[in-house]
């Protein structure tokens, strides 16, 4: 460990697999895709995806928060309320303008934009709700989780697509060792399976249209995948400088070692054909680690289950690695969750680095030709590691790459 | 129909979460913390369920004096009435940025 790293001392996560961070690891050791029909999709060409299951916002929160935010914002805050808890933060007692917070989204979710069209369109201004911008914009999910928390300092979010949860714990990072803050809260939230995400995705022809097996469609490096499958969740880590977390007695359950950041600069959706721009991401991060490529003894990839996706960063972590470490993508079990993706995976690294166990990657049944990977499959693997990449490449070619190191 | 007081009520505990015991006659709107957004909000509600277009709330009034007030608007004949147009219920107080 050194000064350069920063401690990662809270996890809180709200996903498909479970709500909190036990429940969520639990789910994804089981191994099984979560995929299911859901009713707010009923008639669309893709009916089916990823929800946390029995998600109340108003029993969790209280309808006097709830009623002015959308479902991404309710998600961002009971991951964050958990992650300060595992953390051990008393926030009445803390140096409130020395804590930051900075939270990722791709597409904030929208869940209630449809109603305010129609107002729109009927003429009816003053049936428009005066929360619909306050309630759905992305800088609002950082700004009511600072208030909810009683954070003073620096409060940003980050939206650079299915890396934005990543990309705000890379920065959240640079504020902790820069020194602007002590503490950061930091992660990413998304609930972009709403009808407009579900018919904007399969419009671009991103998303499985395995509707007779839900639970099958995602399928990370799999010869037979053929989209990915829109989720939701929220997850957040609590990160400070090793000293800070020495003086206070925290728990340490793993370190962020490394950030790399880069773009494509290619095409919008598309990755580069030859994984230039992720590979760029990933050899930034372990560069900033100052680690070899013997120190990475596990990949969280981002495998979306898409053809693309999946083909190209298998490629790369192969040309990259020679032999990779063995391999895992989340997303068999719980979907993409687009700008919580990253934060999810960020988190679930720290916890593998901590059990030493990679989670299964679900309804790999037969691995794709062009994939040279070790993929860990069917039951969780118990594995040696004292460092793990955690991968996240979004839309428009933004890519963001963690690099941590086990406590 | 259910007269005004009730459903006023009834929306600030359900939708706006406002604890039961709170919520008296003589109780105003600030002392229940619903701020001038919660209070567009609630007017927004309260035309789209009674069709009625209403106007601003003074300042400091009591539940039960705005469900009076409500209440002599519909009697009035303002039903049906298009909530619409310039003449918004409860101009928000402005946006601090």
């Amino acid at each position: 460990m050194s000064e350069r790293e920063v401690a990662v001392t809270g996890i809180g996560m709200v996903t498909p697999a479970g709500i909190g961070r036990e429940a969520t690891w639990d789910g994804l050791c089981a191994g099984v895709g979560l995929g299911a029909f859901d009713e707010e999709l009923a008639g669309l060409p893709v009916d089916f995806s990823c929800r946390v299951p029995g998600f109340d916002g108003n029993a969790l929160l209280g309808r006097r928060i709830t009623w002015r935010n959308d479902r991404f914002i309710h998600l961002a805050m009971v991951a964050a309320r958990e992650a300060v808890a595992d953390a051990a933060l008393d926030t009445a007692a803390w140096d409130a303008p020395r804590v930051a917070i900075v939270i990722g989204s791709a597409s904030n979710g929208g869940d209630r934009w449809p109603q305010e069209y129609r107002h729109l369109d009927e003429g009816r201004v003053s049936a428009i709700s005066p929360t619909a911008l306050l309630r759905s914009l992305p800088n609002m999910v950082a700004g009511e989780v600072s208030t909810d928390l009683g954070v003073l300092g620096p409060c940003l979010t980050t939206s650079t697509a299915c890396a934005s949860g990543a990309t705000a714990i890379g920065t959240a990072r640079d504020l902790v060792r820069s020194g602007a803050c002590d503490i950061a809260i930091a992660g990413g939230t998304d609930c972009a399976r709403v009808p407009m995400g579900s018919a904007a995705f399969h419009r671009m022809q991103a998303l499985s249209q395995r509707c007779h097996d839900p639970a099958g469609a995602s399928r990370p490096f799999d010869a037979d995948r053929d989209g990915f499958v829109l989720s939701e969740g929220a997850a957040m880590l609590i990160l400070e400088r090793p000293l800070h977390a020495r003086a206070r007695g925290a728990r340490v359950r793993g370190y962020l070692s490394g950030y790399g950041a880069s773009s494509d600069g290619y095409h919008a959706t598309r990755p580069d054909p030859d994984g230039a721009g992720a590979r760029r991401a990933l050899e930034a991060a372990l560069a900033d680690a100052r680690a070899e490529l013997d120190e990475v003894h596990h990949v969280n990839a981002h495998g979306t289950s898409t053809p693309l996706n999946d083909a190209v960063e298998a490629a790369m972590l192969t040309s990259v690695f020679r032999t990779p470490p063995p391999v895992t993508s989340l997303k068999g079990v719980i979907g993409h969750s687009l700008g919580a993706a990253g934060a999810v995976d960020a988190a679930c690294t720290v916890l593998s680095l901590e059990r030493q166990l990679i989670p299964p990657t679900a309804n790999l049944d037969r691995l794709d030709d062009g994939v040279d990977l070790d993929v860990v499959t069917k039951k969780p693997r118990p594995q040696r590691m004292l460092g793990a990449l955690s991968n996240a490449f979004g839309f428009g070619g933004q890519n963001a790459v963690l690099f941590f190191r086990a406590a | 129909m259910e007269p005004v007081y009730d459903l006023m009520t009834r929306l600030l505990s359900e939708y706006f979460g406002v604890p039961e015991e709170q919520l008296t006659p003589d109780a105003t709107f600030e002392q229940l913390d619903i701020d001038s957004l919660a209070q567009v909000e609630m007017v927004t509600l309260l035309e789209d369920r009674l069709k009625v277009t209403l106007d601003e709330n003074p300042a400091g009034a009591t539940l039960g004096e705005t469900a009076a007030r409500i209440e002599r608007l519909i009697g009035a004949g303002a039903i049906g009435a298009q909530p619409q147009g310039p003449a918004d219920a409860v101009a928000p107080a402005g946006p601090a940025r």
